[in-house]
């Protein structure tokens, strides 16, 4: 299990869920930075696709290894974040996308001990945007629908599964946590013959979690208070054959298992993991 | 640790506290400013310059890609060819910050690129039996070395003057002899070539044209005299004998039509003359400049105004763009 390649020919599929409610207004500290939560949501979301597009680039341009969908919810209701974009997205469509580029300031240590600013740029598919209510259950219904249709395709049963990244502060408006956790559980239901779809949540808060941390175990659930547990309740458990990988990404005392979660961090490190592109994934 | 390449485009930005050792290289840039780069199974990739030679610095994206290789990577160095460019293997070489606010490293490959011409490009440019000697003499230096490469392929090997150079040794192992199946596909691919056009009563002459933009990351087409070049600086202009009439600066730079031509700069954009100088200051978002009305369309804070040739404001700024 896990361990189909991911190439053209047995492609997968990536939905990045974005929670861009009134909530995210709120202020918290991310990356050592000051910024707002609906900021932090945006960075993970470009720094995602930028991984994924570059990931699928190959000398001969980006190859088409995976459909991505980038869906928002919000007051506004749940909506494709990219302009005018079907559900799903291939990669080398989203690569060639008109996008602006957005530069910050990063603080740099010279060799001589001095500190000096320097501009970087990011592209920026997804911009921070904060309006009404969370309708994170409407979202996920969205999401287990057009995963339903993914997985059945004929081309991408033997497929490795899609992974979802629902990034959010957790504060769902719609529904019961108990209605959210079933439908969390169908979509982690959802499988190709390699593997059951993997829901990962990514959680910004200002509370609690002082220290970003990834792939949370039990013990380490400790920090969390009443979103953070409903949103350790809902990821998957990374499967077993990720387990070296991950405990190299953290430190080699963790012990498994381990949660598909983050709070205050970009998982982008999960994307490592994957050889994606080569003859055969290699889980090292 | 490995690295995100996210990580490494962020490095290559800043370069300074990003690296261990390297120091005043300059990278091979797109044009919104990030590094170009490119993706092996293995690793990514971005091109550097480092005292004017060009090379390959290499990421590893996954654990085992440097371990599997760095015996042979070791013993490599210690031959004495002078036909194979060596990588070397920097540890803890790439510095950032991971997505758990640690402090983290990664090692790197630095490889040398000889000369700037790709066997691809030698291609329908060289006679067929050119190429065929310049692949037995390489296969020949590997195999009197010991040195299997495994990624044998055309756009793994530069080729300079009757000479081919292998690039990228991410599989190198010990061994005699086997890259022999790959070097009979890149041979079969070079019959298959056409060969390069001739006059039809000088058949054994090969026509090498000698282009003169020489020490260019990039060069473009001529325009009123002009071309467009890139270099590690940016993008500037040079004339017909390759020398600098608008010094490399912008972040992108179009070609010349009418005496005016549209750059970019960190600022914003504007439109220069065929001096260099600025008839329009680089400060706005967006310059279409129409070379057959001779006005320009400029956006600020999303609102348009059209300037003129000399780049007087004719409009007040508003939301109606005049296509």
């Amino acid at each position: 299990m896990y361990t189909q390649s991911i190439t053209r020919e047995r492609r997968t599929a990536f939905v990045i869920a974005i929670d861009c409610s009134g909530s995210m207004v709120e202020e918290i500290t991310f990356d050592s930075r000051k910024m707002s939560k609906s900021e932090a949501v945006s960075e993970v979301t470009n720094r995602l696709i930028f991984e994924l597009i570059e990931r699928a680039r190959r000398s001969d341009g980006v190859r088409d290894y995976y459909d991505v969908s980038v869906v928002g919810y919000s007051g506004e209701g749940v909506c494709s974040m990219l302009d005018g974009a079907a559900d799903f997205v291939p990669i080398d469509t989203l690569s060639a996308m008109d996008v602006s580029v957005k530069e910050r300031m990063v603080e740099c240590r010279l060799p001589s001990g001095e500190v000096a600013l320097r501009r970087v740029a990011t592209p920026c598919w997804v911009k921070p945007c904060a309006n009404g209510e969370t309708p994170m259950f409407e979202a996920l219904l969205y999401i287990r629908d057009i995963l339903s249709k993914w997985v059945c395709r004929v081309d991408n049963v033997d497929s490795f599964p899609p992974m979802v990244f629902n990034i959010t502060d957790g504060e769902s408006s719609d529904a019961s946590p108990q209605e959210l956790l079933a439908v969390c559980e169908q979509i982690k239901s959802l499988h190709t013959t390699d593997g059951n779809v993997l829901l990962v949540n990514i959680h910004i808060t200002n509370s609690s979690c002082n220290q970003p941390l990834i792939f949370p175990t039990q013990e380490q659930a400790s920090y969390i208070n009443r979103y953070a547990q409903l949103l350790y309740d809902a990821s998957s458990q990374m499967p077993e054959c990720m387990n070296d990988a991950i405990r190299g990404m953290k430190h080699c005392g963790a012990r498994p298992p381990f949660r598909g979660m983050s709070c205050n961090a970009s998982i982008v490190e999960l994307l490592t993991i994957f050889n994606i592109g080569s003859m055969s994934i290699q889980i090292q | 640790m490995v690295a995100s390449i996210y990580n490494f485009s962020e490095a290559l930005q800043v370069i300074e506290g990003s690296f261990a050792s390297l120091r005043g290289f300059s990278v091979v840039r797109r044009r919104d400013g990030m590094a170009r780069l490119n993706r092996t199974t293995r690793f990514s990739e971005a091109k550097i310059e480092i005292d004017g030679r060009l090379y390959i610095l290499a990421m590893p994206l996954c654990t085992s890609a440097i371990p599997s290789i760095e015996r042979e990577i070791s013993r490599l160095n210690q031959l004495t060819s002078l036909k194979l460019y060596k990588p070397i293997i920097l540890h803890r070489e790439l510095i950032f910050i991971n997505s758990q606010g640690e402090t983290a490293y990664s090692d790197l490959i630095l490889q040398q690129v000889p000369v700037r011409g790709s066997l691809e490009d030698a291609i329908g440019m060289e006679s067929c039996e050119t190429l065929l000697l310049a692949s037995v003499a390489l296969e020949g230096v590997l195999s009197e070395n010991g040195i299997v490469l495994s990624n044998i392929c055309a756009e793994n090997i530069v080729y300079y003057q009757g000479e081919m150079f292998p690039l990228r040794y991410y599989y190198v192992g010990v061994g005699r002899g086997g890259d022999g199946n790959s070097f009979e596909r890149l041979r079969d691919m070079i019959c298959s070539a056409p060969e390069p056009s001739s006059m039809c009563d000088v058949v054994s002459q090969t026509y090498t044209p000698q282009s003169p933009f020489v020490g260019h990351l990039w060069v473009g087409n001529c325009f009123e005299g002009l071309v467009c070049v890139e270099d590690s600086d940016g993008y500037g202009y040079v004339d017909l004998m390759n020398r600098v009439v608008v010094a490399p600066q912008f972040v992108w730079a179009d070609d010349f039509h009418e005496g005016r031509s549209v750059v970019e700069t960190a600022a914003g954009m504007g439109l220069i003359d065929k001096d260099g100088r600025f008839v329009i200051e680089p400060i706005y978002e967006i310059v279409e400049y129409d070379y057959q009305g001779g006005t320009s369309q400029v956006r600020m804070q999303g609102q348009w105004a059209t300037f003129s040739y000399m780049g007087e404001q004719l409009s007040e700024f508003t939301l109606r763009h005049v296509g």
